[in-house]
């Protein structure tokens, strides 16, 4: 089982590898939306340079949806990349999967939609139409997941940890409301804190070129079925390391690659201090599609 | 240029045959199964077949939404009911997922498929793809603007639809699991709570940024009203425009479709700005939210949003339907929505015809009694009415 993150800094390169990651995603401020870190294309060769030297997997990722007036700009900067031998492309967009498979036909493709492949039959279809992995939907139950796992095994990559996006706005929320109230505050990569008016937990929130994006308060984890995942053969394990410390993934990435248990795990992640909860999100919560039945 | 399209919704054979009677080229319709919008009446395949038929009967198009993000215990029987809605004779079906799509070319080659929404199409990239797929027809990513839209059709790829009025998600379509987090509801399965319309107080770190909870942080967007660029999307030439709102009324589907077809239908014969004028004063009359311009001249700013509101304007001005009416008598027997009194202002509109008004001079009851006032819901009256309407007309209260 591959375990994957994504890097912003050269620092990190060298825990993460240490620490068991074996597949680095890069990005650049245009491709991807949804970090409060950036990298320009400059810093991004760097990384790629350092992880490849350390004999480590590289990734381009592209988490959002190309405008077709972006297009252009697009497939310029994919014209500076065509020299840096990544071995993935980490696409959301179908028409990025379909441009780049052409393209790279030697570089696999994981299309990774955060919420779209929800069942088998859309897997393997995208499987034979331009997906060499599928990253799963985030919102299904792990023993949905898991019914996917054991018939697709290293075709698939699942979220296993982090904070779980839950929406994205193409429309600048943030700026619109504080223009709306007259309030001067410094939005652009800055990440706030939301609580709905009728709950008592919080959600996290970041405003960015591309848009707006919420996601859960608490970090959800599924590395309590760690074990099951790799008899199952997971292909990726993907640790979202939007909002975490270094200090944290690299025990997430210690703790996928040497199978730790999970009350080790747990007494590990209490010892770092964080100010961070875990959570079950829906992993063991399947939700309905009727309005009336819903809680 | 190719006639555009207009698109209607409809939540039941009703409101069907209501869009088409105002001017509706085609209508999509849900089914009891497999489609979003699970709290719209929808159709089961009789009513399927019957709204086709009517249809059909008016040179108009029939589209089934199949269209939910399916998990897998969804999928069961998909196959057969994709072959019977070919076998009804369905125009298309809408699909939010490519092996479905794929599943209902291999099966029914003769229906059309049409790409939901739901998967996002922004570029031509992406429409290559689905061409590649044999798919029939892309409806754009609502977040694509008037130069998205322009680039993306002179590519000529594929035939492109595009929504024009109805409610707006603020997240992109099919990739929002807000409601699913917060209410276990699946948003992309038909179960949306409309999270996104909810309040939230909002911390920068652990400071409270806006005290007052009338101020609090929305993402609620106002409804889609694109009537003032329906002249540069049909010389774009899309295929299409689609209005939003299975669960809207007959009353809502008569004055948006109605409105909507009059704009189509007199563009280059009347002088822009005065119908456009005609054309927004007749969609405020539906029971829209406040609406604005989507995203066709660019990424909307705080204008786009309901900050401390929520939900439709609520609207009185729907009067009745028209059972009948006694040519010889001038009286119209209806069935009252609202209530009304003697001495109001009201106007009949109806398919293809001019709002007219007229002042209620005299109210029979149930019980042949004459009163002053019509006051309770579904009840069937008679009224005096000095011109002669049709049963496919409506009557509403003239605002002032």
């Amino acid at each position: 089982m591959k375990i994957i993150t994504e890097v912003f800094k050269l620092e990190s390169i060298q825990p993460y590898i240490d620490s068991g990651v074996t597949t680095l995603m890069v990005t650049t401020p245009f491709l991807s939306a949804k970090y409060p870190e950036s990298t320009s294309i400059e810093k991004l060769k760097a990384i790629v340079d350092v992880a490849k030297r350390a004999g480590c997997e590289v990734a381009l990722l592209i988490n959002r949806l190309i405008m077709e007036k972006e297009w252009h700009q697009f497939e310029q900067e994919i014209d500076h990349l065509k020299m840096v031998e990544f071995d993935y492309f980490v696409v959301h967009d179908l028409g990025v999967m379909f441009t780049l498979k052409q393209k790279f036909s030697k570089v696999e493709i994981i299309f990774h939609s955060d919420t779209t492949m929800a069942n088998a039959l859309d897997i393997d279809f995208l499987l034979h139409h331009g997906a060499d992995v599928v990253a799963v939907a985030r919102e299904l139950t792990h023993q949905k997941k898991l019914n996917l796992v054991e018939k697709f095994h290293n075709k698939l990559m699942l979220s296993l940890f982090g904070h779980q996006v839950m929406s994205t706005s193409y429309r600048p929320l943030l700026t619109n409301y504080f223009q709306e109230i007259q309030k001067d505050i410094k939005i652009e990569n800055r990440w706030f804190k939301m609580r709905e008016q009728q709950r008592s937990e919080f959600y996290l929130a970041l405003e960015d070129q591309h848009g707006f994006h919420m996601f859960t308060g608490e970090i959800i984890s599924a590395l309590k079925h760690l074990q099951t995942y790799k008899e199952h053969d997971l292909g990726f394990a993907y640790i979202d390391s939007a909002f975490l410390p270094e200090s944290l993934v690299c025990l997430v990435a210690q703790t996928i690659k040497h199978g730790y248990d999970h009350q080790t795990f747990l007494k590990a992640f209490n010892q770092l201090n964080l100010d961070k909860t875990i959570g079950e999100g829906l992993l063991y919560t399947d939700t309905t599609n009727q309005k009336e039945e819903a809680l | 240029m190719s006639k555009v399209e207009l698109l209607a919704p409809a939540g039941d054979l009703h409101r069907a045959k209501v869009a088409i009677d105002f001017g509706a080229d085609a209508v999509f319709i849900g089914g009891k199964q497999f489609s979003l919008r699970a709290r719209a009446s929808n159709f089961d395949l009789d009513e399927i077949e019957a709204a086709i038929r009517y249809a059909h009967q008016h040179n108009a198009k029939l589209y089934v939404t199949v269209n939910m993000i399916f998990h897998d215990d969804d999928l069961s029987g998909i196959k057969e009911y994709l072959i019977n809605l070919n076998q009804i004779g369905v125009d298309a079906v809408i699909v939010a997922s490519l092996a479905v799509a794929h599943l209902s070319k291999q099966c029914c080659p003769n229906m059309e498929v049409h790409v939901s929404t739901q998967l996002s199409a922004t570029n031509c990239a992406t429409l290559k793809y689905f061409e590649s797929l044999n798919l029939d027809r892309v409806v754009l990513a609502r977040e694509c603007d008037l130069e998205d839209i322009n680039l993306i059709s002179k590519q000529a790829i594929l035939p492109i639809e595009v929504f024009i009025h109805g409610g707006m998600c603020v997240n992109l379509s099919g990739r929002c699991t807000l409601s699913n987090y917060m209410t276990h509801r699946d948003a992309n399965r038909g179960g949306c709570a409309q999270s996104c319309r909810w309040k939230y107080e909002c911390f920068d770190q652990d400071n409270q940024l806006v005290s007052d909870s009338e101020n609090w942080f929305s993402m609620s967007s106002k409804d889609l009203n694109a009537a003032p660029y329906i002249p540069d999307l049909i010389k774009a030439n899309v295929s299409s425009l689609k209005i939003e709102g299975r669960m809207k009324s007959e009353y809502y589907l008569a004055t948006v479709v109605g409105a909507y077809r009059q704009l189509i239908d007199s563009i280059d014969k009347q002088d822009e700005n005065d119908l456009m004028e005609q054309t927004i004063k007749e969609l405020n009359k539906a029971e829209n939210r406040p609406t604005f311009g989507g995203f066709y001249g660019g990424r909307p700013n705080n204008a786009g949003h309901l900050y401390g509101v929520n939900g439709a304007g609520v609207t009185q001005e729907f009067i009745g339907t028209i059972l009948n009416y006694d040519n010889i008598n001038r009286l119209a027997t209806i069935v009252v929505r609202n209530h009304f009194s003697i001495d109001t202002w009201l106007e009949v509109f109806g398919p293809y015809k001019q709002p007219q008004k007229f002042v209620v001079k005299k109210i029979i009851n149930s019980e042949g009694q004459l009163i002053e006032r019509a006051n309770k819901p579904m009840e069937i009256v008679t009224i005096e009415l000095p011109f002669e309407v049709t049963n496919k007309d409506y009557i509403r209260k003239v605002m002032p």
